[in-house]
């Protein structure tokens, strides 16, 4: 059964590029993978640690502009790009944690989105590192081992790449008692104290390993798009970021899956509505969190389940 | 030799002195209990021995080493778990993973070793795992382990809180009014799970408690206190006949 579905899923990924008649829909299933692993990092935080973020740009900000940074000024190579990108949202990540571990709740929220305005002014300003609001131009396609992902279809596989390892590290930490720890803080912060748990410690844990997974979507989104710059890293991309997550279903590790893709194919679905869409969009939204609370995957994963119950009552009827 | 001893503990806020001076000591294996009326400063010692409030004045020991100033997370690592007045869960998760979050402070798998040491992390996983259905099975919550805690009645609920705590392997257990809600049957069945927790687990047992009928029958060393001081500590026995006590608690008889 689960070999099956690892078929399946494997089948999906590799027929997706096959079906894209063009570019431009090809440019969106890139967007959805890079939002899938933006949407993975605010439910680390967010959804299982329960740690509101309205700041998420700015490490995606951050990855981006470190891997443009390494790549045009030192001529870095994908790989130390992308490891550089880590390291230094890692350390954002540390940065925010440390004003975030003594405000909860609203005062969180307004502390992380002041964050993301702080980091992005300093995009804009700090013209001879930044080049200001002109962004930087010239970013090399990665190559590795002698092979260039230099067209949006070669680059979807290395997305991909990077969005399998990310969900499956998720899937594997949140069985662990690192996974449980971030649980307990969601659901009360004393009694996990209380029960063993370093909540401090762990606090700064979910907001380096988010920032961790926004660096690496940062390095992959300026390395594909080949041009960056502040008007990309808004406030507006944090909430998209959280709508997500949020869409998707928060605590579920493929909920931002779901996520992404609805939050990015709705905006281009509506197109043929002009000026009327994002009103119609953000109706969308609105029905979905009233009618779905905790997202859509819960409810899908429900949905699969009764399928596969009916099938096996079926399949036994048959045989008796 | 007393696992746990309070040193003429202090509690101050700015002027008022919720505790003052109160000492007690705990023996290994013993199950003591903290009585007083409302206000009696009882929660708040409870908060000091657990370090989420530091002491005004005063020592607490615990196993021959003073527990002063740590965290909260490291007196539990110490082996200090207690349970909470108000039902504390973690709800929206299992039973089962309620009771494995206890197991947190005696296992060791970091955030790089799920990709550095793959094997290790399983094998602890299915070790905390199996250790904390053999503690529900023993708390008699095993077949509801796949449940959201915040889904079990109100009973069970407090026999996970109870788990979870035990799960931190302590040496002395805190309950904070575990009977608080429970009809007198359950009571009865309480007093019967907590002494069997003891033997079985080896462990001292402090409780706070109103009911007192429970705590006559269950403890074997009780203190009082009234506004934060201590007024008396002895057997069941001779807590009920000191005079000081019933004062305390129905007020002085006029003649």
């Amino acid at each position: 059964m689960a070999k099956t579905k690892i078929l399946f899923m494997a089948a999906i990924i590799i027929i997706i590029p096959i079906l894209t008649p063009n570019m431009y829909i090809m440019q969106i299933v890139n967007m959805i993978c890079i939002y899938i692993i933006l949407g993975t990092s605010i439910n680390v935080l967010t959804g299982f640690t329960g740690q509101l973020s309205l700041g998420q740009a700015a490490f995606f900000g951050v990855g981006a502009y470190t891997t443009a940074l390494l790549n045009t000024r030192a001529g870095l190579q994908f790989i130390p790009c992308m490891i550089g990108s880590v390291l230094i949202t890692a350390l954002f990540g540390i940065v925010l944690a440390v004003p975030a571990l003594k405000v909860k709740g609203s005062y969180l929220a307004l502390l992380t989105m002041g964050f993301g305005e702080v980091v992005r002014i300093v995009m804009i300003n700090w013209t001879p590192v930044t080049n200001g609001t002109a962004g930087i131009l010239g970013i090399e396609s990665p190559v590795l081992f002698g092979f260039a992902f230099d067209s949006l279809k070669k680059y979807y596989f290395l997305i991909v790449a990077f969005v399998i390892l990310g969900l499956a590290y998720q899937n594997m930490i949140i069985h662990t008692r690192t996974g449980r720890a971030f649980v307990a803080i969601r659901e009360d912060n004393e009694a996990a104290e209380l029960t063993g748990i370093n909540v401090t410690g762990y606090k700064i844990r979910a907001f380096v390993l988010s920032a961790i997974y926004c660096g690496m979507a940062g390095c992959l989104y300026a390395m594909m798009i080949r041009y960056i710059s502040p008007d990309t890293f808004t406030n507006n991309i944090s909430s998209v970021i959280l709508w997500t997550a949020i869409v998707g279903g928060f605590g579920t590790v493929a909920g931002p899956v779901l996520g992404g893709i609805i939050m990015q194919v709705l905006p281009e679905a509506l197109r043929f509505l002009g000026d009327w869409r994002l009103v119609v969009y953000g109706v969308i939204l609105l029905i979905v969190i009233l009618r779905f609370p905790g997202g859509l995957y819960p409810y899908v994963q429900k949905l699969l389940e009764t399928v596969n119950k009916k099938k096996a009552a079926a399949d036994a009827a048959e045989e008796g | 030799m007393a696992i746990l001893e309070l040193k003429e503990i202090t509690k101050k806020f700015g002027g008022l002195t919720a505790v003052d001076g109160v000492s007690l000591k705990v023996e290994d294996g013993q199950i003591c209990a903290l009585i007083g009326p409302n206000g009696a400063g009882k929660t708040t010692v409870f908060n000091m021995i657990t370090g989420a409030y530091q002491v005004s004045g005063g020592d607490i020991v615990f196993n021959g080493e003073s527990i002063c100033g740590r965290k909260s997370h490291q007196i539990v690592e110490k082996g200090i778990a207690r349970t909470f007045q108000n039902i504390r869960l973690f709800k929206s998760a299992t039973v089962l993973e309620n009771v494995m979050t206890g197991f947190h402070c005696k296992t060791k798998t970091g955030m790089l070793n799920v990709i550095f040491k793959p094997g290790m992390c399983r094998k602890e996983e299915a070790k905390t795992r199996e250790k904390s259905i053999e503690i529900l099975r023993f708390l008699g919550l095993a077949e509801v382990r796949d449940l959201e805690a915040r889904n079990i009645p109100y009973g069970h609920q407090r026999l996970l809180e109870i788990g979870r705590a035990l799960a931190t392997s302590p040496k002395l257990l805190l309950l904070d009014e575990p009977a608080a809600g429970m009809n007198s049957q359950e009571k009865e069945e309480l007093v019967k799970t907590i002494r069997k927790i003891r033997d079985a687990y080896h462990l001292a047992i402090l409780l706070v408690e109103h009911d007192m009928e429970l705590i006559m029958g269950i403890s074997e060393q009780i203190t009082v206190i009234n506004f934060g001081r201590k007024i008396a500590s002895g057997t069941a026995n001779e807590i009920q006949r000191n005079n000081d006590v019933i004062e305390a608690y129905l007020g002085r008889s006029d003649d």
